[in-house]
């Protein structure tokens, strides 16, 4: 009972936040009056969209600052980011409706009446102002949701909707209405406003200030096969402290080239000086990693995530299935290696297309030969077909009760959970690590 | 989630352009007063000698033709004094017709059936009351002249998008005679929901937003 509490933390902590507003709200005045009628009730339909989207649009600013306690939450930042998307989309659509449920309201009174009020108000500046926000928010929605754009443009585009939630601030701040009329509930909004705002202004120091990152620099590069290549760091400083199975963000200092941040796991033991990244010619940025020289400065912010820890699992330790896919065996070389220390059991599974784009292979073979908690398989698509459930039960007996991490492409992790729930495995124990920051 | 996106924001824009499309072709120059201020004429023949300023217009341009007819609003103190219509001999009525006068304003001085005098102009809001977003409080001026109250408060001066909803409600100017047969606004109707008891006595104030 405790873990599925637990698994559901983050919907209880945006929803507490979010809802605290209605429920003020609707203590104001007798619920009866709220609806008495049909220009009541559109009134009180548009203030609860009002109410919702705006709270849930400075969480979703809240999310973006990668706190480490929204971190353990959530459950790793990666699910933070999950949701991060679904808020945005609601807190939207939300405040879509607003103006326009509260503009349909004054067609019981005259089409003219409900026209004058969707448009701007030169004497109203805090309705204009609303106006405005919410214009701006769909300009850079069309921008960030319908054009494919790099990286780099696209996040660059998607900071302004923190401009449009300020604009939007001031909206609330100042509009006539019952956020007005109340002092604790325009109190409530308007600090959840500003810890929004000051969540962003944190993470632009964080971001363009390095503020609170660990420094190293590039002290070996192995080449594993033509795509993929093994960086060493030292550290300059501090270094940088983490679990295994954990990532971190890293942004290379290094002329010609890009400072953007990206999520990589730690391939290393937490009892090693130095930390490594494997990294695979996927998309552009990673591509550009392939140009990395010795003695780059790169800044890593974090550590983040719970992937693979043991705690997570909600269950006493027992033998745990363990399934990499492609790349996604990084957080998995990092956890065999601690596997002596950690005293942890694990069937790993290796799933590549093919011989040639295996890694780490005979690494963890030979750890498996040292370590009889660990048993590897492989598995080559191209011959053998996709990894299935039912191979991973034929190899390892019955999965009811057994945690399972997996680390993959998108759609091998989405496959797997729904085969290993249709034989039986309760969701709440299959946990994987989506790495989908846009 | 983006395909939920995506209908959110075809039906907006679908509403929006309906709704302004829709207000452009019911848009109507005849029946729109003066935007209310302070100094705006109470003499129903001098108003009916300005000339009508479009609905929508964000600047208040009343007061400046009416300059040298009534005195400027300086203080509240003399605020009736100076709204106080200068009393001219009604015109007789006739069979099947109402003179709007002071007087027979006053008769209909409730909830359930509300004249108001604003600027010279005689306005039935027996139906607005309950979409009022200052709830009740405007209860307590039904029957009389509500002109200060709207211009500059308590509780807030109105703005122009209020003015705009005027022409909805408009009945006739201050002392004219009108069709009896204009029984939609001048009888009280019957489909206004009556305000909750709490209400009624304009203790609580509503809100625009």
């Amino acid at each position: 009972m405790k873990f599925i509490l637990g698994k559901n933390k983050p919907w209880i902590f945006i929803g507490v936040i979010s809802v605290i507003p209605l429920l003020i709200w609707l203590f104001m005045l007798p619920v009866n009056n709220r609806f008495s009628n049909s220009f009541e009730t559109m009134t009180s339909l548009g203030q609860i969209s009002a109410l919702l989207g705006f709270s849930l649009m400075a969480v979703n600013i809240i999310l973006t600052a990668r706190f480490h306690f929204l971190d353990r939450i959530f459950y790793g930042l990666n699910h933070v980011y999950v949701k991060h998307h679904l808020i945005g989309s609601v807190a939207l659509i939300l405040l879509l409706f607003h103006p326009l449920i509260l503009a349909v309201r004054y067609l019981a009174i005259s089409t003219q009446a409900a026209a004058l009020f969707l448009l701007p108000n030169l004497n109203s500046w805090p309705q204009t102002l609303g106006t405005i926000s919410l214009l701006i928010m769909m300009v850079l929605l069309f921008f960030t949701f319908y054009l494919a754009w790099q990286y780099h443009i696209w996040k660059f585009f998607h900071r302004f909707l923190t401009l449009a939630f300020l604009i939007g601030f001031f909206h609330v701040a100042f509009i006539t209405s019952d956020v007005s009329a109340n002092l604790f509930l325009r109190s409530y909004l308007l600090s959840l406003g500003a810890l929004a705002l000051i969540a962003y202004g944190y993470r632009l120091l964080v971001e363009f200030g390095q503020y609170g990152k660990f420094g190293y620099v590039v002290s070996k590069i192995r080449k594993i096969n033509s795509d993929v290549l093994e960086f060493s760091l030292e550290p300059v400083g501090q270094p940088i402290k983490y679990l295994p199975g954990q990532f971190t963000f890293l942004s290379v200092e290094q002329e010609n080239f890009s400072r953007e941040e990206h999520p990589f796991s730690f391939v290393s033991v937490p009892a090693d000086r130095e930390i490594k990244f494997t990294i695979k010619a996927l998309g552009e940025h990673t591509r550009l990693l392939a140009n990395l020289k010795l003695g780059s400065f790169i800044f890593a912010e974090g550590p983040y995530g719970s992937f693979g820890q043991p705690e997570h699992s909600g269950l006493p330790a027992k033998k745990e299935i363990w399934i990499a896919g492609g790349i996604g065996i990084t957080p998995f070389v990092s956890l065999a290696h601690d596997m002596e220390k950690s005293g942890r059991r694990a069937d790993l599974y290796l799933s590549f297309r093919s011989p040639e784009e295996d890694i780490y292979v005979d690494d963890l073979k030979d750890l498996a030969l040292k370590n009889p908690g660990l048993k590897v398989f492989v598995h080559y698509s191209r011959n053998e077909g996709y990894l299935t459930a039912d191979k991973v039960e034929r190899l390892s007996g019955p999965l009811s009760g057994l945690p399972i991490h997996i680390c993959g492409p998108i759609p091998l992790m989405q496959s797997l959970r729904k085969q290993f729930i249709i034989k039986g495995v309760n969701n709440n124990n299959i946990h994987s690590e989506e790495f989908d920051f846009k | 989630m983006k395909n939920y996106i995506t209908i959110s924001l075809f039906i907006f824009w679908a509403v929006v352009v309906a709704i302004l499309t829709a207000g452009l072709v019911f848009y109507n120059n005849n029946n729109t007063p003066l935007p209310i201020t302070a100094n705006s004429g109470t003499n129903s023949t001098t108003t009916n000698t300005i000339a009508s300023t479009p609905v929508g217009s964000n600047t208040i341009s009343g007061s400046k033709a009416n300059k040298t007819s009534a005195p400027r609003v300086t203080s509240p103190a003399n605020i009736n004094t100076a709204q106080t219509p200068v009393i001219t001999p009604a015109p007789a009525p006739t069979n099947n017709s109402v003179v709007l006068s002071a007087a027979e304003v006053a008769k209909h001085n409730t909830a359930s059936d509300c004249w108001m005098i604003l600027s010279g102009k005689v306005y039935n809001f027996t139906s607005f009351i309950p979409s009022h977003p200052g709830g009740s409080s405007m209860v307590p001026y039904c029957g009389r002249d509500g002109t200060s109250s709207f211009v500059s408060g308590p509780p807030h001066r109105h703005s122009s998008f209020a003015d705009s909803l005027l022409p909805n409600y408009y009945i006739g100017d201050l002392n004219q005679a009108v069709s009896a047969n204009q029984t939609p606004l001048l009888s009280p109707p019957n489909t206004s929901p009556a305000l909750p008891a709490n209400l009624q006595n304009g203790d609580n104030e509503g809100n625009d937003d």
